[in-house]
């Protein structure tokens, strides 16, 4: 699987909502990364929960793919 | 309107003779899904994560003889609950591990990962007394407001409901110091009530931790930065 290293955590919806529409070539990682992102923009987060939700996302997207 | 049906049933006097409580609590979220703005399939993994809220339960023991009461998640009991749900609940609740009140100090227990902390807190509420009333259950409760003084959601305002007639100055999570029960907690993002109150004439043996286990809120929060910067460097390698 690709790992891909997202920096800081103010990527705007727009980026998300495109990856979103490809999302044939988002892997469940990369599409985690997003979600972590779209909940930090709502929610206080720090980087162990931010962690958390992006390995539970990946798990969960690839237990349903 | 029906999230109190149960308390209803149960005895609204309370004596000292019964010296013991356990109050089963459970939480909803509100969040207005319509506002959200984003990609679809995210805020439906969010609904469907916060709309779990309601099947978790929490407990609080009181053993009021000795001054003692712990507060914690049930384990879960339905399997429907994810990882991921947990975690969105637990972002927007903040209720992970358990708190006790001893002796009018209050201890979180909870795990950063895998590192166990027991942390004494040594703020308190400075909670205002409001003349509002309100009926829950069978109980006639009284409005405080306060302002949260420890956890991810430090200086938001919240609004209690406490019940004078049964004088014990415990709640759930982090907050007590009322002259009553607190049976109603509204935080910014969600509300946890009390759904059942079970009066016991048994003993409740509650087992705080020791005092050589405890460690500052200053000492938690340099383990959180170290263990922060660990997290951030996760992807990296």
């Amino acid at each position: 699987m690709a790992v891909v290293v997202f920096v800081g955590s103010s990527i705007n919806l727009n980026a998300h909502q495109n990856v979103i529409a490809q999302e044939d070539s988002a892997s469940c990682f990369e599409q985690a990364h997003y979600f972590a992102d779209w909940i930090g923009s709502m929610f206080e987060m720090n980087a162990l929960d931010r962690l958390e939700l992006i390995l539970d996302y990946t798990e969960q997207c690839e237990n349903q793919n | 309107m029906t999230k109190y049906l149960i308390l209803a049933f149960f005895i609204p006097l309370f004596s000292l003779g019964q010296s013991n409580l356990k109050v089963t609590y459970k939480s909803s979220i509100s969040i207005n899904l319509d506002t959200l703005k984003g990609p679809s399939d995210f805020k439906k993994s969010f609904e469907k994560a916060i709309n779990k809220c309601e099947l978790l339960d929490f407990n609080l023991s009181i053993n009021s003889k000795d001054n003692i009461s712990v507060f914690n998640r049930n384990d879960l009991v339905d399997s429907s609950i994810t990882k991921l749900d947990l975690n969105i609940i637990s972002l927007i609740i903040d209720s992970d591990g358990k708190f006790f009140t001893s002796k009018g100090k209050l201890i979180h227990d909870y795990y950063l990962i895998d590192k166990n902390l027991k942390v004494e807190i040594e703020d308190k509420i400075n909670w205002s007394l409001v003349n509002e009333k309100k009926s829950i259950g069978n109980y006639e409760c009284l409005k405080a407001v306060g302002k949260v003084h420890y956890g991810k959601h430090k200086g938001e305002t919240i609004e209690a409901w406490y019940a004078p007639s049964i004088p014990l100055s415990f709640g759930p999570k982090m907050y007590y110091g009322l002259p009553g029960l607190i049976l109603e907690i509204k935080e910014k993002n969600n509300i946890i009530y009390a759904d059942k109150i079970e009066f016991l004439n048994k003993d409740i043996r509650i087992r705080t931790p020791k005092r050589d286990q405890l460690i500052s809120e200053k000492k938690a929060d340099s383990i959180l930065v170290i263990m922060n910067k660990k997290a951030k460097n996760y992807f990296k390698h």
